[in-house]
C-alpha cells in the first residue's frame, strides 16, 4: 500500500469509528428522552431542551473527528 | 469534479491576508439584518401588524432563552445573544443561497464555514463572560477557580480554554460538513437530489443558531449567578 492509499483510509475510517461512539450514547439520550415525554407528556418543551443540549456535546465529538481528519489531510500534503 | 476543503478566495491588503468570500457574505448578512431591523422598527405601534409581529415574536423567543436561563437579570445580556442568534442564523442560512451564478475568483458560501469567523465569535463570548463575571463579583470572581478544591485549579482554567474551542468547532464543523454533504451530492446527481439535504440544512441553521445562543446564555448565567453556600 502506498502512502496516500494509507491515509485515503485513515480519513474515511477515522470518521467512521468517531461516529460509533456518538451514535449509541445519541441513541440511549434520545431513548430516554422518549421514556420522560411517554410517562409525562407534560415535560415535553423541557425533555426536548435537554436532549438538545446533551446531544450537542455528543455531536462535537465526531465534529472534532472530522477537523482532526483534515488537519491530517494538511499536516501530511500527502492528498 | 474536485472537492476542495478550507480553500478561500485569498486577497492580500498589504501583509494581511484576508478571505474575501467570507468577509463579503459575512458583510451580507450585517445588512440583512440591518435592513430588517430598519422595516420592522417603521411604524412603531402598540397594536403590532404584520412585521412588527414577527420581531416581536423573535426578540421574544430570544428573550425566553435568556430569562429562562439567568431570571430577571437576563434582560441586560439580551442584546448580545440577540445580534449572535441573528447573525449566526443569517449567516448559516446564507449557504444554500446559488453563489455560484456569481462569476467570481472564489465561491461564496456560509461565512461560518470559515473557522476565523466561527472562532471570532467564541472569543467575543468567552471575553463577555469573563467581563460579565468581573463587572457582578468584582475580584471574587476568581474564587471561582478554586471550586470545590484548590487542587480543581488546572482543570477550571482549563474550562475557559476549551468553551472557545468547542464553541466555535461545533459551528464551523456542521456547516462545514453541511456544505460538502451538498457538494458530494451534486457531483453525484446534480439534479434534485440535493434538495432534501439542502431542506435539512436550513433546519440545521436554526438549531446551530439555537445552540449557540443557548451556550453563550449558559456560560454568561455560569459566570454571574452568586453561589449559594
Amino acid at each position: 500500500m502506498d502512502p496516500q492509499s494509507i491515509v485515503t483510509l485513515a480519513i474515511v475510517l477515522g470518521i467512521g469509528l468517531a461516529a460509533v461512539g456518538p451514535g449509541i450514547g445519541m441513541g440511549i439520550a434520545t431513548a430516554a428522552a422518549i421514556n420522560a415525554v411517554a410517562r409525562q407528556p407534560e415535560v415535553e418543551g423541557k425533555a426536548r431542551n435537554l436532549l438538545l443540549f446533551g446531544i450537542v456535546f455528543m455531536e462535537v465529538l465526531v465534529i472534532y473527528a472530522i477537523f482532526a481528519v483534515f488537519l491530517a489531510k494538511y499536516l501530511f500534503k500527502l492528498f | 469534479m474536485e472537492i476542495k476543503v478550507g480553500e478561500h478566495w485569498i486577497v492580500n491588503f498589504g501583509q494581511f491576508p484576508v478571505n474575501m468570500d467570507t468577509v463579503l457574505t459575512a458583510w451580507i448578512a450585517m445588512i440583512a439584518i440591518i435592513l430588517l431591523a430598519f422595516v420592522v422598527t417603521r411604524k412603531l405601534d402598540i397594536f403590532p401588524d404584520g412585521f412588527q409581529a414577527v420581531a416581536e415574536q423573535i426578540m421574544g423567543f430570544i428573550e425566553g432563552i435568556t430569562t429562562g436561563e439567568m431570571g430577571k437579570d437576563g434582560l441586560k445580556h439580551v442584546p448580545l445573544i440577540a445580534s449572535l442568534f441573528l447573525f449566526v442564523l443569517f449567516a448559516n442560512l446564507e449557504g444554500q443561497l446559488p453563489w455560484k451564478l456569481l462569476q467570481l475568483p472564489g465561491e461564496p458560501a456560509s461565512p461560518t464555514n470559515d473557522i476565523n469567523t466561527t472562532l471570532g465569535l467564541a472569543l467575543v463570548v468567552s471575553i463577555y463572560y469573563i467581563g460579565a463575571g468581573l463587572l457582578e463579583k468584582g475580584f471574587g470572581y476568581f474564587k471561582h477557580y478554586l471550586q470545590p478544591m484548590w487542587f480543581m485549579f488546572p482543570f477550571n482554567l482549563l474550562e475557559d480554554f476549551t468553551r472557545p474551542l468547542s464553541l466555535s468547532l461545533r459551528l464551523f464543523g456542521n456547516i462545514l460538513a453541511g456544505e460538502l454533504i451538498i457538494l458530494i451530492l451534486i457531483s453525484l446527481v446534480p439534479v434534485l437530489a440535493p434538495v432534501p439535504m439542502m431542506l435539512f440544512e436550513l433546519f440545521i441553521a436554526f438549531i446551530q443558531a439555537y445552540i449557540f445562543a443557548v451556550l453563550a446564555t449558559s456560560y454568561i448565567a455560569a459566570a454571574t449567578t452568586k453561589e449559594h453556600h
